[in-house]
């Protein structure tokens, strides 16, 4: 499963999820049977080679109608910020749904 | 091109969305487009074309996509369209099954695919079985376009993928 993270930088342990206008660089996991296989970074949201899947943002409130129109599943971090948190989370199902 | 036929493929309501997805407009797309807005549907055109072309003239009523590279996908909001016609494009996009689930869940329940290529290019049985795995049922091949393979298949409500 392909998951795209807005985030603000590109060193993987200490970068944060940030909202979507304010993403400083996009991120790009690849999760494999239950593990992170592969990070890559792009700078636009639709740069990336294979196309993502899912799409992780901040809030509710974010901006993600684009996401919707690349058939992406859109969830949301409520307190998660780091890649190992939101991974973690995506594989133990506990991050939101969208609230519309 | 005779297209009385091939236009007997489509009924159309008010409030319909057809997408149709093709590297070169043609009189197909013209015919779409004046049925569409005769019916007082929408008519979207997605065009992959690696030339930038400019046809928001000729198409006036229709909302136009272009897309240069042919690995990119289209967009196209889900549950929004009531048929999507592939023409000339499926065998040339290098993500087929990509572009198959964007057409799946941009589909109403209920909704056609079209994939219409010119006669030769298409293998019937191995288009029938990959849309038969993306959970598009009753692939048929109709023959209405001369020049031209047609397969058309349906998307069902609870089947598959259910939703």
């Amino acid at each position: 499963m392909l998951v795209l993270v807005p985030m603000d930088s590109t060193q993987v342990q200490k970068a944060k999820i940030t909202k979507v206008f304010e993403a400083k660089v996009w991120t790009q996991l690849r999760i494999e049977e239950g593990e992170l296989v592969e990070v890559l970074h792009n700078e636009k949201y639709d740069g990336f080679e294979d196309w993502s899947e899912v799409a992780v943002v901040v809030s509710d409130a974010e901006p993600v109608m684009d996401f919707i129109n690349m058939s992406m599943t859109v969830l949301v971090a409520q307190t998660q910020r780091t890649v190992d948190d939101i991974v973690e989370a995506y594989l133990f199902r506990e991050l939101h749904d969208l609230a519309y | 091109m005779d297209l009385e036929q091939f236009l007997e493929l489509f009924n159309p309501y008010p409030g319909n969305h057809y997408l149709q997805i093709t590297t070169q407009p043609d009189e197909t797309t013209s015919a779409l487009c004046k049925l569409m807005k005769e019916a007082g549907g929408e008519f979207n055109l997605v065009i992959y074309n690696e030339e930038s072309l400019d046809l928001s003239a000729t198409f006036p009523n229709a909302k136009i996509q272009y897309i240069t590279d042919f690995t990119q996908p289209f967009r196209a909001l889900p549950r929004t369209h009531d048929i999507v016609v592939f023409k000339d494009l499926f065998h040339l996009h290098k993500n087929q099954k990509g572009i198959l689930k964007i057409a799946y869940s941009t589909l109403a329940n209920a909704a056609h695919i079209i994939i219409m290529q010119k006669k030769g290019t298409m293998d019937f049985e191995a288009m029938k079985e990959m849309l038969e795995s993306f959970e598009f049922r009753c692939a048929n091949e109709i023959d209405v376009l001369p020049g031209y393979d047609l397969v058309m298949a349906k998307k069902l409500h609870m089947w598959g993928n259910g939703l």
